[in-house]
This record gives C-alpha cells, structure tokens and sequence, in this order.
C-alpha cells in the first residue's frame, strides 16, 4: 500500500499529467484486494446547486466515478447516479445511519438553504415526512465519521449564496457543529474531490489549511503556480482576454485564488482558462463569486440594494472631492484675504499665546517640581542615614552611660 | 523674552520620522496603485514589487519607531485626537469655513490634524498588516478567517491606501496655506519669535 507520503506526492504535482492515475488505482485495489483498507459506505447528498460537482465528477477518468464509488467507497445513496428510486433509494440513507453510525462519510453538494426553515430545499420524502435540505443535513451529519463539502456552494454558499441571496444560502460549516472538510470549485475538479475522498480512506483526516481545504490541493495561489507568471513579472500584459500576456489586467483573480488548476488543468488535465486565454475567475475562493464579480475587473465591487459599488470609481471620486474641496477652498482663502495674511506675516511667529510659551512654562513648572523632589528625597535619605549612624554610635556607648 | 528668538519647534526625530513617512509614502502609493493597474506595458512588474514591498517595510519601521518616540517622549497627546479635541471641532470648523477669522490657541496641532494624524496612524496599521497579509500569506491570512477572505483583504487594503491618497494633498493644502512658520520648521526644526 501506498504511505502517505508517496500519496501525497501523487496527489501534488509528480503525476498530474496521469491524473490521480493508474498507479492509485492499483494501489487501491491491491490494497482492498488484501483487506488493508475498510471500505466505507458513502452518502452523497445534494442540496441547492446545479449538480456541477456530480457532473464534474462523472467526467473523472482516472479514476472514474465507477471505481470511486465501487472499489474505493460503498455508495449508498447518490439520487442522481444510484439505481434505486423513491422509498427504497430514501430507506438506505436511515438504513446507512442506523447500522453504520461513526463509519459512514457524508459528502455534501450544494449550499444550505435556511430562509423559511429551509422549505426552499425539499430533498426527499420518508414515512410520510417531508425531509428539507437542512433537516437532512443535520440528520445525516451528526453520526458521520467524515464531513466533505464539494463545490464553492457546499463550501461557502457559492453562486447560490450571491447577493442578495433570496434564500438564506450558506455553507454547511455553517449549519452543523462539527468539522467540514471544504473542496470548493465551481465546479470542484474531479482530482480534488476524488483525492480527497481517497485520502479519508486510506489516512483518514487531510493536512487542512485555515479554511478547512485540504492543502495538497489548494496550498498555493493560481499566480504563483501559473504557466504566464513570467509575462507577470516582466510587464507583459494582455488588454482583453484571448490576448498573449499574464490576465492581471482583465481581472484575473489568480492572485486571491489558492488551487491548483495551473498544474492540474481541466477535463482530463488538457486545459484550463488562462491556457485558452481567460482570466481566471477565482471560483474557489470562499468569497465567490460576490468577492470576485465582476470577473473582468481587477478588484471587485461592494453589493448594496441601490448598485454595486465599484472600486476604482470610488477611487476616482475621492481623488475629485479632493481636488474640489482643496480648489474651493484655496478660492475662498485668496478671496478673503487669508492666505494673503498668513503668506504676508512670513516666517516669524507673531503668535503670543504660542505652544512653545506654554510648553516652556510647563517645563520650568515641571523642572521645579522635580527639583523640590530631588530635595526632599535628599532631606529624608540625609534624615534616615543620620538616624542609622545615632542607631550604630549608640551601640558603641558602653552600659550604663548616657547614649546620644 | 529676547527678540527674534529661535525657538526649536519640530525635533530632529520628528523630521527625521517625517520625511520618512513622506518620501515611503509616496513611493508606496505609487507603486500600489500601479500595482492595481499596470497602465505601462513592458515596466517590469518584478521591479515594482521590490520598490513597493522595501518601502513598506521602511514605512512600518517608521510607523513602529515613530509611536515609540511618541509614547516614550510623552508627546502622543499633541498627535491623537482626544475628547476635548472633539469637543472643540464645531469651532474650528467654523474657522476652517470661514465663519470665524481666528481661531483659539489649540496647543502643537489643532482638532483637525489631529483627526488626520489618529486616522493615519489608524490606517497605518491597517495597511501595515493587510499588506503584510497579502505579502506572507499563510498564517498572517488565518488572523483574518473566516470573517476576510484574501479577496476582501486585497479590497480593505486598496480603500485604506485611497484614503490615505486622498487626504495626503489636504495636508500638504494646508501646511502650505495656513501657516508658513510652522512650514518652514518641518525643514530646519526652528522657528523665530518676535
């Protein structure tokens, strides 16, 4: 079996042009082959989202969604790619619940509707109950030994969650108590979810950064990793997207993105948006898309209920006030003769309630004070010093006689 | 009193620190906004980077040395703005606009340098530990999780360093305007009484 270690290496940047390849593949079903690994049942629940993460996944090759799901973990319930439908499809998620508590992972796709107790997000139907997303989120959860949220929506609302969110969106870390593991992306890359999954598996816990995204895969910022870095630090930009040149200027967010699309790539490790000449849009970044909008512009704007408020026009409008402000002013200043005065006056304070005066005669008051100190302390260190040498003379005068 | 006294206003340190902050200053908004759009194609950014990351790291020195000249020369109160100052502000605005032709004797600064001076250090330090943020990543980012993410993080430090832009030229405005006593001291410390 694979250590850790060499899976981590696979799962970085060594294979990624085999993706989390065959040499896992074996690995694994060497291993399962040999019962070093217990196989745990999986539910994937999908709450309010397109399904991007289900059909990024389905474009997974190496390995593809059937070894995910049938050599790497025992798939419970998926109401997409499962086979079973309505009760029976329902009865294995409480029949996963009841018989695997603290075994079972829970991987959950899409954001937590909470407007209205959640009645936006009905999920599915048991005896005769009607289960939102958030009731079924809290129910699945609280005896799952693993939480992974998949995709920016399940993450940290995602697109789901944009302003003004009509449905209360949020993430599912959120929502329920306990530690989420978080692989955002819109859509998340089959390699994350896919690693991460094998991970818990076989090591259990991935090595997670501040967000709880596991750092094997988002570690490092798009900018730091990118193929047109070089074009960055020369000075060579492109003006509109499809140009040559480092995406800065069209609003890349690669800069404020951690992952690691650069070397990973997309649909099979062929491509990825800034090789076709996009800029990246910084999808999994946990403030995506408010945080990153709009995509073609280097800072984003501040959402209100009037108009979005964009940066660089504040920028501009501060720059005009001032500008303003200073030109009316020094109108009136030369208007009424002000700035005559005090340019006329010169150089010389005339001023005679000055600080300077003030400031002096706090000084002197301050220098005498410490001086009356000094005194004083002198007179009571004299007096004690006099005392003690009567104390110790008085010693020395014999018994009997008459001491000082 | 002796006539045409000089009278030491501004410290060699406070110059010092002064001239400092200015020339960084300077440097930094440059070099930051440009950051922000790169409107000269072939000025390599690499270049603009280094020029933006030494001054910032002069600047915070600076800002560090500055508050313990200020703390430890027990001078802080001419600088930050107090209770009293605010009590004051209604009446110094009105000399500011106009409405009065003098206005009382406020000590070393008067409210409303006082109110740029608290606000700039304020923004100081905010600019100081978003950038370093945006600079280090890693662990000076976690003391922002969850409530900033880096991409709010790059957009705080942007309006900082605005307002910082935008109330640099009142300053100046002012310093040229209102008082050329006090101007000149910036350069040579002294000013000279009758």
């Amino acid at each position: 079996m694979l250590t850790r270690r060499e899976f981590l290496k696979l799962c970085t940047t060594a294979s990624l042009s085999l993706g989390l390849s065959n040499t896992l593949i074996s690995e694994i079903a060497q291993a399962f082959a040999q019962n070093l690994i217990p196989k745990p049942p999986l539910i994937w629940l999908e709450l309010g989202t397109c399904t991007g993460e289900s059909i990024s996944l389905d474009n997974a090759v190496s390995p593809d969604v059937r070894v995910l799901f049938q050599e790497i973990v025992d798939l419970k319930y998926h109401w997409l790619l499962m086979q079973a439908q309505g009760k029976r499809a329902v009865q294995a998620v409480f029949e996963t619940i009841e018989n695997h508590p603290n075994e079972y992972i829970l991987v959950v796709e899409g954001s937590v509707i909470t407007k209205d107790q959640g009645r936006y997000n009905m999920v599915f139907e048991y005896n005769n109950k009607m289960y939102t997303g958030i009731d079924a989120l809290r129910l699945i959860a609280e005896k799952a030994k693993h939480v992974i949220a998949v995709g920016d929506c399940a993450a940290y609302g995602g697109p789901t969650a944009a302003f003004p969110n009509p449905a209360g969106a949020v993430g599912v870390w959120q929502v329920i108590d306990r530690k989420v593991i978080n692989v955002p992306g819109c859509p998340s890359n089959a390699d994350w979810m896919t690693g991460t999954i094998a991970h818990v598996v076989m090591y259990g816990e991935p090595e997670l950064d501040d967000y709880n995204q596991p750092k094997m895969f988002f570690g490092q910022t798009i900018h730091d990793l990118c193929h047109r870095r070089s074009d960055f630090e020369t000075g060579k930009f492109a003006s509109y997207p499809g140009e040559p040149g480092c995406l800065f200027k069209v609003g890349c967010k690669g800069p404020v993105t951690f992952a690691d699309c650069p070397v990973r790539q997309w649909n099979n490790h062929i491509n990825w948006p800034v090789e076709t000449g996009a800029p990246c849009i910084g999808c999994a970044n946990p403030g995506f898309p408010d945080a990153t909008m709009p995509f073609f512009q280097h800072l984003p704007n501040i959402q209100t209920s009037l108009k979005p408020i964009n940066p660089l026009t504040v920028g501009k409008i501060a720059g005009a006030i001032t500008a303003l402000g200073i030109g009316s002013h020094l109108t009136f200043n030369v208007l009424t003769g002000r700035l005559g005065k005090h340019w006329l006056q010169g150089t010389v304070d005339t001023d005679e309630t000055s600080q300077e005066k003030v400031k002096q005669e706090e000084i002197i008051m301050h220098k005498l004070d410490q001086v009356l100190h000094k005194q004083e302390t002198l007179i009571d260190h004299n007096l004690c010093k006099k005392e003690g040498l009567i104390n110790k003379m008085n010693k020395l005068v014999p018994r009997g006689r008459k001491k000082i | 009193m002796v006539k045409n006294e000089k009278v030491l206003h501004q410290t060699l340190a406070t110059r010092l620190f002064h001239w400092t902050l200015f020339f960084t200053t300077i440097f930094l908004i440059i070099s930051g906004f440009y950051i922000t759009y790169p409107f000269i194609q072939g000025l390599p950014m690499r270049t603009i980077k280094t020029i933006h990351a030494t001054s910032a790291f002069i600047f915070m020195s600076n800002l560090a040395g500055y508050t313990y000249y200020y703390i430890f020369s027990k001078q802080w109160y001419h600088i930050i703005l107090s209770w009293r100052d605010l009590r004051e502000f209604p009446g110094f605005l009105s000399y500011v606009f106009f409405l009065r032709k003098e206005h009382p004797f406020y000590g070393k600064y008067n409210p409303g340098q006082k109110l740029i001076y608290t606000s700039w250090f304020l923004t100081g330090l905010g600019l100081s530990v978003t950038g370093l943020a945006l600079k280090f990543k890693g662990p000076m980012l976690a003391l922002f999780t969850p409530y900033l993410n880096i991409s709010s993080l790059r957009l705080l430090h942007y309006y900082l360093a605005v307002y910082f832009a935008a109330t640099i030229p009142i300053h100046i405005y002012l310093a040229l305007t209102e008082n050329p006593v006090k101007l000149q001291a910036i350069f040579s410390g002294y000013l000279r009484r009758k």
